[in-house]
């Protein structure tokens, strides 16, 4: 049995544009292997779905909107002939570059609507009867500069009056929370940090929790699909805390789900922050904050 | 032997000449050896006391430890209150009920107590015990479960309104997918126990399967476990149970990275030496932990791992910590939050002890949060738990000790009096005070205790209660020593807050730590009043029957610290305490406790000695503990009584009041009657104050001092009597003598000996000591030495004793072993020479002395009169010892007489030797005859001689191993005794000089005449074979490695094989179609086998079928099918003329299975057929040369060698010995010009250390290691029917550097049929995939034109050079030979017919034959080279082929042999071919070559007329190599 493999010099794969991405195939067979040809594909494509919600389940069947391609790149490493039994490696270079119109490579991005992946695949063509070997792996794609984090923090109050949305104000038990969130432009890589102080309360509080949410908007000919995602949901305080206590907010922005906000004209992704204060009879408060990823 | 008498004399000794040497010897003796005069028990008892002393004090301590730390209301573990030795067998015991605990507790052990001066694991161990409640887990939990789900679904549904999808991956790590923790809501405190331990194996296990994330899954749920703080007894311990796994991870996580980073020291990791690998791992370990949703488990999981951030930055690890501090804030529940905190600061503590800013902030955020427990809920939860303030506040005490201990950890006073501080500020602080106290330093606590003791005054202890607080401070105070002005105040203070106690069991839990402290730092007085106090508090309700431990541990403390037990005893209190002791087995332990201290303790005997308080206390204690024995007591309770008794009583000393002393003695003596060592200490003592008394008195006793020894005197024999072991009495009775002696009471020492021997016959049963001597004996030698110094009763006349003591031995009859009898009366003998010098020592001594101090003249002359008398009685004893003599003469003088009787006897021996001699020289002759007898039988060859030996062996050939190596009849059983019967048969010894041959004959005439019918097999001729039956063959023949049986047909116009005219009939009857010589089944004459038949047609001679005399003979040697049976013929027809004659030979088998065989080849050409490891001695069993175990491979034998041929080409020699060579042979291929299959050379190979891949003849070998080897090719030698005109081969050897794992092609050359040159021998290393380089090669020989004898045309060895030979030059037609690697040209021959081809070089074909007279058409030899085009179906180094009418192949060797012709030899292969030969010429010999850039040590010459072979040896290692290794990594 032959196996291939790609094998990239860079063990976390993460690549920069303008990087050239280098590695070797790894063809690995017991008995030589007489082959037609090598090759490898290179390509990054941003595709795009409408959610069922914001069109309707059929329209986002057939109504999907085509993907963008982001840069694409196909060399041909060996024509026709034999590997002899063992090992061979093929080595390979792929410059990154954007695609035509692209002017930059965006980010390596998994959602529920939009993904962006960057692909290279290699097949090796063997004659007829046998069958060919492919292998496909993934690379991401980093910024290398982009906005920076900004350092300007928020102070927030949340109390009954502060409550837009609520039904009735008479009923929301008296309770009165103050805090800070150190930024509002967070750099992806660091923590978000702030402070929250339980000043007082009527009801007894179950839990404190930081939500924080994705907002992914296709375009689409009928308009704008918005779509908003809870990606990560951090306890800070559980049962009734202390009052007058600084508790820490704190929170990593989970690696797969977070990305640096995107605006392209075709699709956007924003970042939210709910801080969510749950009370012992099961009352809950939230208050929202935009916020901005970076990756610098 | 004459009868003598001896007189007896005594030696004379000269004792003072002696002295030295005795002395000497008694400094030798060691003191546990036994003496007589040592007090044996008294030493043995105080050593028992010691030891059992230390033991119960160390409990008693411990108890009181303990009991001091254990609150009034928690449930008590009855084991873990039992003493800690050592931390080990603390851990089992205390952790009993948690095996899951106990079993981690060994892994840290270690690591805690290495890591920092706080050491968690006492704290564990401290934790455990106490937190544990006997109660379910299940209902109160069950409740909380319930309460709990109930309260979810709500919030779930506005969860999960979200996104489904996204929270179920989100949730992944969350969610409760284990059923294992679920199951935990509904277990008893045991069962959850069990739990964690198996879930903390479950997870190392996972960890182990690699199934990380499962590991991790585990330890979150674990965490989790501790958000639920509803059983609050257990939840510290349930703490300590999922920290311990927490631990596991987090080590486990830690481990796995840091061995991803070589050659790091752990406690210093330097962030930018870390490979990216391990922090990419690190860093994904820490994001997925910190995406735990729930803040708990995200907090314990997140420190179990804190220290990987080590791994990215440095430092990272303390800001981490502060930040997990910060995020405890938001814990609701104060006591989970607590705990949270001190599972930080135990991570702070063991990963960094140095940074301590993060303890404090611990401590203060707890002071923040203090008030928290105040709120509603809290108040709720203890509602429904029915727990009141108090203990829900010590589950706070443990924690917070262990925070307070981390921030006084090497703290600075300011720091800790900044707690202090904060604890004053905020309510309810006594809890905070007492965890204060007992956490930091004793020197802090006590420089300070009366700051302190206000505050604690002070404070408000409703919620929290004082004497906890004060017990700590105690506690504190006595390790170290407050202010000396403080003490007093302090003692006040406190005492009066602890008045107040109203429940007992508090109070005396304090009362026990502050009496220690009365006790340390104040006299008796103080103490006293404490005691009171304690006696008062006790007493009502008699509660003090529930606080026996904690008393007992009260009087342990005054012991301890008050050293002088005057004082002890002045205090009124002390003994009135004892009453509180009611039940008698508490009194009595206490009473032990208090001897043992007083036996360690009382080394200064002077000073308390006399004080009659003390003694008459003491006295109390000792008759409270004599009085617990009683005769249901065990052995060693009588034991360790006895010893402190004694140990008390020789503790008390009234210095030189001996009077009182004796009247003491007394009054134990009353008291203690029912103990046998105190009696016998008693005895001792007093023994030694009569000595003493003596002693001062210096021997002149007043009237006065000699009534008080003689009342010691008394005293000891009255009391000796009553004891119960009769060796203790005896012993004490010899002393007691030894000391009235001394003391010149001679009366009572006669009184004591005589006693002494009235029980002297109770010791001769005693059971005997290894290693000693017998204990009577040595008794009896005491009392006989003691003797000595005995002087003689005036009334009883002279030694009296030593003849009471011999009547008691002469009457004792059988008692006495007869040994010992005898020794003893040796020793008698010894004490009776003693006796007899004229200055003795010892004696004269004491009488000196007692003349001296009593100027007794009377008494001398008695004295003298005594030793006169003495004297006499000795003469008498002296004839009485003759007459024992005279006995024992007589008994002699019989002996003697059986001596007499003995003679005759001896006579009868030395006719019996005489006569074994002359049996012997008959047995010479019959030897002699025998011998004589064996030499006829052999040169006679008669076969009766041997009939009369029982044992036949098998056959001919072992015959001759035997040494009978004349040919001659005998008779043989093949297979041993039973089977077939033996029979005769003729040996053959003279034909083969290895082996012995065994012949059967048969009936047949030799040339019996063949005539009569005309049809094919009409005529039948049966085979008998004499007097042998079938059976009897086949025996012989599966013993046998070969057989064969000749076979000859004359035939004079009469056909043999053809058209089935003839046929033989196998040994089961079966027809066999073929004729001796040739090969089994093949239907062929021996000539058909080659062609060479009368009528080249026809494949037998007689088959020609011509009125000439012809005939076919040869060999059958398939043993399966010998012998013949029966023959049929026909063709013979008498009319006209027609007829054969037949020779059947006999069957000859040779050889034995498991015997040596001279030679494979010898084998071969006997017939044997197949692979098989035989055992191969070239020059016979008796030769120098060691036998070898061979693989022989021998195919089958077609050829016509004569049995005389010395051809070795016949067989394979493949397997060696050698681990380091390894051997290359054409596996049995050869003749021919197809190398040999994969299939042949793997069984070729098998067993030998060869493995081979063959590639279309060529064999693939990989180098098995770097070295330097030993190549040796040999290429085939020509071929040639007489051998030594055989052209030779090249044998070329060199030595190369070879690197391990190379592929080497390796071509063994073979032969060509008949005319076809022999190929060349290769060694191809390859470069890479497709380079060949050759090594080292070896050309063939070049053919001979005439290779089954007659015309010497000459031959062509080998060349030793890269350039090949060329043919002969007869008129210079032969071909040119290759140069360089090139092929040879083709000899020529007019008109293109009988042309032989080239043979081929390493890169070029051989020139082909242009003979083109017959088809197939020759083809040429291919080049060696393996580039050819692979598209190319021929081999590369296939020999040319030539078919010569299809009558004969002439092809050549596989390795480059170029084909033959009829009588032309075509060119050897070799690294250049060598050229064609022409008719009666010879063919050239081809190139050799070595790599002259690889090779050391090379050599070439052409030697070889054999087989071709490869023999390659491991040299040893390389340093090119290893160096070449080095430069390319």
């Amino acid at each position: 049995m032959a196996t291939i493999e790609i094998k990239l010099n860079k063990p976390n794969k993460v690549y920069h544009e303008g990087e050239i991405v280098t590695g070797a195939i790894i063809v690995e067979s017991k008995t030589s292997l007489a082959y037609q040809s090598v090759s490898l594909t290179a390509e990054g494509v941003a595709a795009l779905t409408l959610s069922a919600k914001s069109v309707g389940r059929l329209e986002s069947m057939y109504n999907s909107v085509k993907p963008i391609s982001l840069f694409g790149h196909s060399i041909e490493l060996a024509r026709q002939g034999k590997i002899p039994a063992g090992t061979k490696s093929i080595p390979f270079e792929i410059p990154l570059k954007p695609h035509g119109s692209i002017k930059w490579l965006l980010e390596t991005y998994r959602g529920v609507y939009i993904s962006v992946q960057y692909n290279i695949k290699c097949l090796l063509k063997r004659p007829l009867l046998n069958k060919d070997l492919t292998k496909e792996t993934e690379i991401y794609i980093e910024y290398k500069s982009g906005d920076r984090a900004n350092n300007k923090p928020i102070k927030f109050n949340i109390n009954p009056n502060s409550i837009k949305n609520a039904n009735s104000q008479a009923e929301i038990p008296r309770f009165s929370v103050r805090g800070r969130l150190d930024s509002n432009v967070c750099c992806l890589t660091k923590p978000m940090t702030g402070e929250l102080v339980v000043e007082a309360s009527e009801n007894p509080i179950r839990s404190i929790e930081l939500q924080l949410m994705r907002v992914e908007t296709v375009g689409s000919p009928d308009g704008f699909a918005k779509e908003a995602t809870e990606i990560q949901n951090i306890e800070i305080g559980c049962g009734d805390v202390c009052r007058g206590l600084g508790i820490p907010i704190y929170m990593i922005f989970p690696r797969m789900f977070a990305c640096p906000t995107v605006d392209t004209p075709n699709f956007k992704i924003e970042f939210e922050l709910n801080i969510v204060i749950v009370f012992e009879d099961d009352r809950m408060i939230s208050e929202n904050f935009p916020i901005k990823l970076t990756r610098f | 032997m004459p009868v003598q008498h001896y007189a007896w004399k005594p030696k004379k000794v000269n004792y003072s000449l002696d002295e030295k040497e005795r002395e000497a010897k008694l400094t030798k003796l060691r003191s546990n050896e036994y003496h007589p005069l040592k007090p044996i028990t008294v030493t043995e008892s105080s050593l028992v006391k010691i030891s059992s002393g230390e033991g119960h004090a160390s409990n008693s301590e411990n108890r009181s430890t303990k009991s001091h730390s254990s609150s009034g209301k928690d449930f008590i573990d009855p084991l873990s209150m039992l003493s800690i030795e050592d931390p080990l067998t603390s851990a089992t015991k205390v952790t009993k009920p948690s095996k899951a605990v106990c079993v981690k507790n060994e892994d840290e052990i270690k690591e805690d107590l290495t890591s920092s001066d706080v050491s968690w694991m006492d704290w564990k161990l401290d934790v455990i015990p106490r937190h544990t409640t006997d109660q379910s887990l299940a209902n109160s939990m069950m409740s909380m479960v319930k309460s709990g789900k109930k309260d979810k679904p709500g919030r779930n549904v506005q969860v999960s309104s979200v996104s489904d999808k996204l929270r179920d991956r989100l949730g992944q790590l969350d969610e409760f997918s284990e059923a294992s923790v679920q199951e935990m809501l509904n277990l008893s405190q045991q069962d959850f126990m069990n739990r964690i331990h198996s879930l903390n194996l479950t997870l190392t296990d996972a960890w182990n399967t690699n199934q990380k994330v499962k590991s991790l899954k585990l330890t979150i749920q674990c965490a989790k476990l501790l958000v639920d703080a509803s059983v609050m007894q257990f939840y510290p311990s349930k703490f300590i149970l999922v920290t311990d796994l927490l631990n596991t991870f987090g080590s486990l996580v830690f481990d796995r990275i840091f061995s991803m980073c070589k050659g790091m020291d752990p406690n210093n990791i330097i962030p930018e030496e870390v490979p990216e690998s391990a922090k990419e791992i690190c860093l994904n370990w820490i994001l997925k932990i910190a995406s735990i949703r729930e803040l708990l488990p995200r907090i314990y999981v997140e420190a179990s791992i804190v220290k990987c951030n080590e791994f990215l930055k440095k430092d990272q690890c303390k800001s981490n910590l502060i930040r997990l501090n910060a995020m405890t804030r938001g814990i609701g529940n104060p006591l989970v939050a607590l705990y949270a905190r001190t599972y930080l600061s135990y991570i702070g503590m063991k990963h960094l002890p140095s940074c301590k800013g993060h303890f404090k902030s611990c401590f203060y955020d707890f002071v923040v949060t203090y008030k928290q427990m105040y709120t509603t809920p809290i108040q709720n939860l203890l509602a429904h738990q029915k727990i009141n303030m108090e203990s829900y506040l010590s589950f706070y005490t443990p924690a917070l000790q262990w925070i307070l201990s981390c921030v006084s950890h090497n703290a600075h006073d300011a720091t800790l009096t900044e707690v202090l501080e904060k604890c004053n500020t905020c309510g309810n602080n006594l809890v905070l005070f007492d965890s204060c106290i007992s956490s930091f330093s004793s020197e802090y606590v006590a420089a300070r205790a009366l700051v302190l003791c206000a505050a604690v005054s002070k404070s408000d202890d409703k919620l929290y209660p004082k004497f906890r607080v004060l017990k700590s401070l105690g506690k504190k105070l006595i390790e170290t020593e407050p202010p000396s002005g403080d003490k007093l105040t302090i003692l006040n203070e406190t005492w009066k807050m602890l008045v107040k106690v109203r429940n007992p069991r508090d109070y005396i839990n304090c009362a026990v730590v502050w009496v220690e402290y009365a006790a340390k730092y104040f006299t008796h007085k103080e103490t006293n009043t404490v005691l009171a106090d304690i006696i008062k508090h006790m007493t009502p309700d008699r509660v003090y029957e529930k606080f026996s431990v904690e008393l007992q541990t009260v009087v342990v403390c005054i012991l301890t610290h008050m050293p002088d037990f005057r004082s002890i005893f002045t205090m009124d209190k002390f003994l009135s305490f004892f009453d509180m002791f009611q039940k008698d087995g508490q009194r009595v332990t206490v009473c032990k406790i208090v001897a043992e201290y007083f036996i360690q303790n009382q080394e200064d005997t002077n000073q308390n000695a006399s004080d009659a308080t003390t003694i008459s206390g003491l006295m109390y204690v000792c008759r409270t503990i004599h009085d617990s024995i009683n005769a249901l007591s065990i052995e060693d309770d009588i034991t360790s009584a006895s010893s402190l008794i004694c140990g008390v009583l020789l503790k008390i000393n009234f210095g030189k009041d001996f009077e009182q002393q004796l009247s003491f003695y007394v009054e134990c003596r009353a008291s203690f009657s029912g103990l046998d060592p105190v009696l016998a200490t008693l005895v001792h003592s007093v023994n030694q104050l009569s000595g003493k008394v003596t002693k001062i008195v210096k021997g002149k006793h007043t009237r006065k001092t000699s009534a008080f020894v003689r009342a010691c005197a008394a005293y000891s024999f009255i009391t000796i009597p009553s004891l119960l072991d009769s060796a203790t009495k005896f012993g004490l009775y010899l002393e007691s003598g030894q000391i009235a002696l001394i003391s010149q009471c001679v009366t009572q020492s006669d009184a004591m000996y005589r006693a002494g021997l009235g029980t002297i016959m109770d010791l001769v049963n005693l059971p005997a000591k290894p290693s000693l001597e017998n204990p009577f004996l040595s008794h009896v030698s005491n009392f006989l030495s003691s003797l000595l110094t005995v002087p003689d009763n005036t009334e009883q006349g002279v030694l009296f004793l030593l003849r009471s003591f011999l009547n008691i031995i002469s009457e004792s009859g059988s008692q006495i072993r007869p040994d010992i009898s005898c020794a003893i009366y040796i020793k008698v003998l010894s004490l009776l020479t003693a006796y007899s010098q004229d200055h003795t020592d010892q004696q004269i001594r004491t009488l000196q002395q007692s003349s001296d101090t009593n100027r007794n003249l009377r008494r001398v002359e008695v004295q003298l009169a005594q030793v006169q008398e003495r004297k006499n009685t000795l003469q008498d004893l002296n004839t009485q010892l003759q007459n024992r003599n005279n006995e024992l003469e007589t008994e002699r003088v019989g002996l003697l007489s059986i001596q007499d009787q003995f003679a005759p006897l001896q006579r009868n021996h030395t006719q019996l030797q005489r006569d074994f001699s002359a049996i012997r020289q008959q047995l010479l002759t019959l030897q002699a005859q025998h011998e004589s007898l064996r030499g006829n039988y052999t040169k006679l060859g008669r076969a009766k001689n041997c009939s009369d030996v029982n044992k036949h062996l098998p056959s001919c050939a072992v015959i001759r191993q035997w040494g009978y190596t004349t040919s001659g009849h005998a008779m043989i059983d093949p297979d041993g005794q039973g089977g077939v019967k033996p029979f005769m048969v003729y040996c053959d010894m003279d034909t083969d000089p290895t082996t012995g041959i065994t012949v059967i004959q048969n009936d047949i005439q030799p040339n019996r005449t063949i005539q009569g019918c005309d049809e094919p097999g009409c005529l039948r001729v049966a085979v008998n074979y004499a007097q042998v039956s079938m059976l009897q063959i086949q025996a012989l023949m599966s013993i046998s490695l070969a057989c064969e049986q000749k076979i000859r047909y004359d035939c004079l116009d009469s056909k043999l094989l053809k058209d089935g005219t003839a046929w033989w009939e196998s040994r089961d009857g079966e027809r066999m179609n073929y004729w001796g010589g040739a090969a089994p089944g093949s239907g062929k004459c021996a000539c058909g086998m080659n062609s060479s038949c009368y009528d080249a047609r026809e494949r037998c001679n007689c088959d020609a079928d011509v009125e000439r005399w012809l005939y076919d003979e040869g060999y059958l040697r398939d043993k399966s099918e010998l012998p013949v049976t029966a023959l049929k013929f026909g063709d013979v027809a008498t009319n006209r003329g027609e007829m054969g004659r037949l020779t059947i030979g006999a069957l000859k088998c040779k050889w034995n299975a498991n015997m040596s065989v001279p030679s494979c080849a010898a084998l071969r050409r006997a017939g044997v057929v197949g692979t098989r490891v035989y055992k191969v001695d070239p020059d016979g069993p008796n030769g120098p040369i060691q036998p070898r175990n061979l693989m022989c491979q021998l195919p089958a034998y077609t050829g016509d060698f004569s049995a005389t041929s010395t051809d070795t080409g016949t067989a394979v020699v493949v397997q060696t010995t050698d681990p380091d060579l390894y051997v290359f042979s054409d596996c049995g291929q050869q003749p021919g010009h197809v190398g040999p299959t994969n299939n042949l050379c793997n069984s070729t190979y098998t067993g030998s250390n060869v493995h081979v891949r063959v590639e279309r003849g060529v064999q693939l070998w990989r180098v098995p290691r770097n070295g330097r080897y030993h190549i040796t090719t040999k290429a085939p030698g020509g071929y040639h029917r007489i051998v030594n005109r055989t052209a030779r081969g090249a044998v070329a050897s060199g030595e190369f550097h070879l690197r391990g794992a190379v592929q080497m092609k390796i071509l063994v050359g073979q032969r060509g049929h008949m005319f076809g040159g022999s190929g060349g021998t290769f060694v191809i290393m390859m470069d890479g995939e497709y380079t060949e380089r050759p090594l080292i090669v070896s050309g063939g020989a070049g053919g001979a034109a005439a290779p089954n004898g007659g015309t010497n045309y000459g031959i062509s060895d080998a060349s030793i050079t890269s350039d090949a030979k060329s043919g002969s030059v007869t008129n210079n037609m032969g071909g040119r030979g290759g140069t360089n690697g090139g092929g040879g040209e083709h000899g020529s021959s007019s008109g293109g017919g009988n042309t032989p081809g080239g043979g081929a070089g390493y890169m070029r074909n051989g020139g082909n034959s242009p003979d083109r007279r017959f088809r197939p058409l020759p083809t040429p030899a291919y080049a060696t080279k393996g580039t050819n085009n692979p598209a190319d179906s021929t081999a590369p180094g296939t020999g040319g082929t030539y078919n010569y009418n299809n009558r004969a192949t002439y092809n050549g060797g596989f390795g480059g042999g170029g084909s033959g012709a009829k009588n032309a030899p075509g060119g050897a292969g070799g690294y250049s071919g060598g050229g064609g030969g022409v008719v009666d010429g010879f063919s050239g010999g081809g190139g050799s070559f070595v790599d002259s850039g690889r090779v050391t040590n090379h050599r070439i010459e052409a030697s070889n007329r054999g087989l071709g072979e490869v023999r390659i040896r491991y040299l040893g290692e390389s340093l090119i190599i290893n160096q070449e290794m080095r430069e390319n990594n």
